[in-house]
């Protein structure tokens, strides 16, 4: 009998087969169709909702400015202190989360808001650390000129070329 | 010989025309530039912040804002990098036909042939979860990289199970020998493929995998685990091989406090026990006794050290060992009662992690990985169900419900308060037309005054030209005054030379040299600030011109709002809202049931097994107590009792 108990356990012992661990377990046992269908009308009705609410509560006189990182450039932003016209804009400091984010290719939106249209001025101060380890602080200004559309400000950090100290270079975007 | 004047003037006019077209090509040439920097695809910014969220673990966020944009038309079909995320979020989301047609959209397409692979091995992947073997294995068969990347291991991986699904063993084997052991890829594929052999009674190939992965060098918790399962697994199979010495040495390399010590000290039991080295045997199964008694290798040794007593004569331990697992499995037996109390609570699923809520801004696609139970005891009487793939993605779904529904809670209070906003619109729009009529009656304003500006432009920088003339600055009062003034000094100059009228003509002479200093202590002082002043006028004028061009917009936009009916909208929108309500606390309750019946399966089935246990219990005991019986009716000066 004692043989009999061992081969049962030593057959559940060894049923389970470990499996690879991957992300989106919940994606890998097959959906009942109403389940996919109900997911689908509730993403329609989140993308109605939220187009909505932009409409509503943001005009074309927004503002955005986003940060991000040049791609392979190893430079790591620790924190921005974000001014508009010499008023506070935002600050964001970076967690190694955010900072991985960033480094993939991410943009962090750091600023949205209603400005007036005419000529603005943005005064970014970065603290982080260069390619090679060293730890900087530059400040970055650039003028624009606020008109009709949305406007995208981007404040990209990347390597300059002798890899001592990041580099800050600004894109503008019109939206309609 | 003189020319004609048109024939004379022709060279000076080509010269100024050739220079006013080179200042001409010159400004829009920088005007061109200033526009080049400013872009209006906006499909790299957008797709950029929805990178952003999708890294810091907020899928569903990152899925809206794909969903919004190309609603909005700022990001199309056509751009590659947003139509494979959107796959991979579908698919993590739980809508693989979605992700599916994106997939298969995206394949069409020309594209690098790196991009054309990642995207069939997604598209492969989702038919290999989705159970379709046969499509994958025509997907997947396709090499990724000739190089063993993470993604052509993965792929690597899949296809060996489709085969080893079909005992295709060799193939399976050909698969996964390139994949380098060291990763954590590679010793699950090893370890799956040395338990399949083990399955198909392959044995020695099974058991050499199972050693690689055993013999591994420590590292991380998974892999350290994988290791002790690997060693278990041998032992095991060398217990039913009945080698117990190998099964013994396979044991030993588990370690004492990991997951898997309990069933590897159970079977190290074994061996011993079958190598007839009770004591040895007992030393382990004791060991067992001292831990988790719902654990079920644990009330398994509480029928084995008593057996090990037997073996070893001691019938008195043996007996009050038996007594103790009738006690011990009693008490589990009730706790198994009241566990089944507790999962028909309808919050049950709910307690299972602690943080299933989340917060109020959780990411409905960021749930927590495992189950995470508070009770120990639940822990224990319950571990199988919580380890198995069946139960763990029925909880995932759950959680993500209960977020969606949480999602759907504060989008309603959401669409509440655009009502409101729509009201305070739908009041506004009677007076638009007249802030419309203000707008038009400054737009002509500025037009006039745009007309205008060449020539007061041209009047200053004649002015800047001639700073000692400055007449042109003079205002009209002044240059009244100086007329007025200039007229008597005519006047007097005709008159007979007297006192009184030298004096006179003083007089004039001074007030006017009054009113010609003040003129030209108002005037510009140098030409510098002339053109300084037309440039800052210029730039003024432009900038107004900007932001007449922004409230027209602002107007433009609150004309087209209010000239929505929003009200309809919102109210459509909140009858759908109200109905995917109804949908998730449907799916939710059949998640609930689904899930409390698991564990009520699991529940029944470890009563059996207790059940079974307390009836082996009870028979030793009476095994025992017959034979202790029977020895005492054979010792010398027995009962007289007649035998039977």
């Amino acid at each position: 009998m004692i043989r009999g108990r061992m081969l049962a356990l030593a057959f559940l012992g060894i049923t389970a087969s470990a499996s690879f661990s991957v992300t989106a377990h919940a994606a890998d046992a097959p959906l009942p169709s109403d389940l996919q269908g109900m997911k689908g009308d509730l993403l329609n009705l989140n993308r109605d909702i939220t187009q909505l609410e932009n409409e509503l509560l943001f005009p074309s006189s927004e503002a955005a400015v986003v940060v991000s990182v040049e791609a392979g450039s190893g430079v790591k932003i620790v924190d921005v202190n974000l001014l508009l016209d010499d008023k506070n804009a935002g600050y964001h400091y970076y967690s190694d989360q955010e900072s991985a984010a960033l480094a993939k290719g991410g943009m962090q939106r750091i600023y949205a808001g209603n400005i007036s249209s005419g000529q603005h001025t943005l005064k970014a101060t970065i603290t982080g650390y260069d390619p090679g380890g060293k730890d900087f602080q530059r400040t970055a200004t650039y003028t624009f000129t606020k008109g009709a559309a949305r406007k995208v400000i981007e404040l990209k950090a990347a390597d300059n070329a002798t890899h001592t100290q990041g580099e800050f270079r600004f894109r503008e975007w019109e939206i309609q | 010989m003189n020319q004609p004047f048109r024939f004379r003037r022709v060279p000076q006019f080509f010269a100024l025309a050739v220079t006013t077209l080179v200042l001409h090509q010159a400004a829009h040439a920088v005007d061109l530039r200033k526009r080049l920097n400013v872009r209006e695809d906006a499909s790299e910014v957008v797709l950029g912040q929805t990178m952003y969220d999708y890294y810091q673990g907020n899928s569903f966020s990152a899925l809206n804002d794909i969903l919004v944009a190309k609603a909005l038309g700022r990001i199309d079909d056509s751009v590659t990098p947003s139509e494979v995320l959107l796959g991979d979020l579908y698919t993590a989301f739980g809508m693989p036909d979605e992700a599916d047609n994106v997939f298969s959209r995206v394949i069409t397409r020309d594209m690098r042939t790196q991009t054309r692979n990642e995207t069939l091995f997604r598209k492969g992947r989702l038919q290999y979860r989705q159970g379709n073997y046969f499509e994958a294995e025509r997907i997947l068969n396709v090499p990724l990289d000739t190089q063993i990347t993470n993604i052509e291991a993965e792929r690597r991986v899949m296809l060996a199970n489709v085969f080893m699904a079909r005992n295709e063993y060799v193939e399976a084997r050909n698969l996964l020998s390139p994949i380098p052991i060291e990763t954590q890829l590679g010793a699950y594929a090893t370890y799956n493929t040395g338990v399949a052999h083990l399955r198909a009674d392959r044995s020695p190939e099974g058991i050499r995998l199972l050693e690689q992965v055993m013999n591994l060098p420590v590292s991380d918790s998974e892999t350290n685990a994988l290791k002790d399962r690997a060693a278990l697994a041998i032992g095991y199979n060398f217990l039913q091989m009945q080698d117990a010495d190998k099964a013994r040495a396979a044991l030993l390399n588990v370690r004492l406090e990991g997951p898997f010590s309990n069933p590897a000290m159970l079977a190290l039991g074994y061996a011993n026990y079958e190598r007839k080295e009770y004591k040895r045997a007992l030393s382990f199964w004791l060991e067992l006794l001292t831990r988790n008694p719902s654990d079920p290798a644990v009330q398994e040794a509480m029928l084995l050290a008593p057996r090990a007593y037997e073996a070893l004569n001691a019938s008195q331990q043996a007996f009050y060992g038996y007594k103790l697992a009738i006690t011990t499995l009693n008490n589990q037996v009730e706790q198994l009662d009241k566990m089944v109390a507790t999962v028909q609570n309808p919050d049950w699923a709910i307690s299972l992690s602690p943080s299933a809520d989340g917060g109020l801004d959780a990411d409905p696609m960021a749930v927590p990985p495992a189950v995470v139970p508070g009770d120990r005891i639940e822990t224990a009487l319950l571990y199988d169900l919580f380890a198995g793939h069946a139960f763990n993605e029925g909880f995932q779904q759950f959680q993500q419900l209960l977020r969606l529904k949480d999602l759907m809670d504060q989008r309603l209070g959401d669409l509440r308060a655009m009502r409101d906003m729509s009201a305070v619109l739908r009041q506004r729009q009677g007076q638009l037309p007249a802030i419309a009529a203000r707008i038009d009656a400054t737009q002509q304003r500025l037009g006039r005054l745009s007309d205008r500006w060449p020539v007061l432009e041209k009047r200053a920088r004649q002015t800047a030209r001639d700073t000692k003339n400055v007449g042109g600055v003079v205002s009209l009062q002044n240059q009244e005054r100086r007329y007025k003034l200039t007229s008597m000094e005519e006047t007097l100059a005709k008159r007979p030379d007297t006192p009184a009228n030298k004096t006179l003509q003083n007089r004039v002479r001074i007030v006017k040299g009054l009113l010609l200093m003040d003129i030209a202590s108002k005037a510009p002082s140098s030409q510098e600030e002339i053109y300084s002043d037309i440039s800052s006028n210029e730039a003024q004028l432009r900038i107004t011109q900007l932001r007449l061009e922004a409230v027209q917009q602002l107007l433009a936009d609150n004309q087209k709002i209010a000239g929505r009916d929003n009200d309809a909208k919102i109210r459509t929108l909140e009858a759908r809202l109200q109905g995917t309500q109804k949908a998730l606390a449907t799916a939710l309750d059949e998640h609930r049931t689904y899930l409390r019946k698991l564990a009520e399966n699991e529940i029944e089935d470890t009563r059996t097994r207790i059940n079974q246990d307390l009836a082996e219990a009870h028979l030793s005991i009476a095994r025992l107590q017959d034979a202790t019986m029977i020895r005492d009716d054979r010792a010398p000066g027995a009962s007289e009792k007649p035998q039977p």
